[in-house]
């Protein structure tokens, strides 16, 4: 699990296979140099962190939780979570280390709608042949 | 600002420095415009940061227009090109040197840049001048150059 702190503003879950989420949110403090209100979570934890992922979302105004991919047996769960809780939370699949870099850099800089649009297409942009 | 990196534009540049600070646009000044790293570091830019080159051989004038905007990040390969466009006449206060990574760096105080002999030589001639700080990240602390030298 990663930290948290304020409570208020957009929450963030990295919910992967294995250290996938760990790893980008070490890198994400690598880069920019910030990893606060992050909660990274493996698909082997999850059963174990469902009341944990509950609290984490209910910190926030909105949460963002990014999956590797959506199809995923973890996002499947947090799909059910997600639904018990009247919480506001968008799943967003294919994560990648840009769309995680451009939620930090503009969570508090753009409206939720806008946010979850900018990330999407850091994600799609990022996708490159050289 | 201007600021020193031989990775030119890369993450900590983007989102470290140019997604967290009020920059407009970005220069690059280069010694060949057609560098294959400056096509693969534009793909990481925002859409809304005016990106500009500036060939070191070109005209001083040119880039001498930003070098006192908080607005436009100079983007300088290493201490070398630096050293070029001060001969050249390159107007500026002070230098943030991000990240150097020479093979055989002879001061390694700062992690993210190595000093080689030359690269001291250039600081050493031209600190009365310019101030030379380190800096990776805008929230982490300055360093003076004078400090590790």
């Amino acid at each position: 699990m990663g930290k948290s702190g304020r409570r208020y503003g957009v929450g963030c879950i990295l919910l992967t296979h294995n250290h996938i989420g760990e790893k980008i949110v070490e890198s994400g403090k690598e880069i920019i140099g910030v990893d606060n209100d992050i909660m990274f979570v493996s698909h082997a934890e999850i059963d174990h962190l469902k009341e944990k992922i509950i609290d984490f979302i209910k910190q926030y105004e909105h949460t963002i939780a990014f999956v590797d991919f959506i199809g995923s047996s973890g996002s499947y769960i947090l799909k059910d979570i997600i639904d018990s809780i009247e919480a506001k939370t968008t799943i967003v699949g294919g994560l990648n280390l840009p769309m995680y870099l451009d939620f930090l850099s503009y969570r508090d800089k753009l409206n939720i709608n806008d946010l979850i649009e900018k990330i999407v297409n850091a994600g799609k942009r990022s996708i490159i042949i050289l | 600002m201007i600021r020193i990196d031989d990775r030119l534009l890369h993450g900590q540049v983007v989102w470290g420095w140019i997604n967290n600070l009020p920059i407009e646009r970005v220069v690059l000044a280069i010694d060949d415009k057609n560098d294959p790293w400056i096509e693969m570091g534009k793909t990481i830019l925002p859409d809304n940061i005016e990106f500009m080159i500036h060939e070191i051989s070109n005209s001083i004038d040119s880039l001498n227009k930003y070098t006192e905007s908080e607005r436009t990040m100079i983007l300088i390969r290493n201490l070398n090109d630096l050293y070029k466009l001060y001969k050249k006449g390159l107007k500026c206060k002070e230098v943030i040197i991000g990240g150097l990574h020479p093979q055989n760096p002879i001061n390694k105080k700062i992690v993210y840049a190595g000093l080689t002999e030359k690269d001291i030589k250039i600081i050493n001639e031209l600190k009365d001048k310019i101030d030379f700080y380190f800096q990776d990240l805008p929230q982490n602390k300055r360093i003076k150059a004078e400090e590790i030298l």
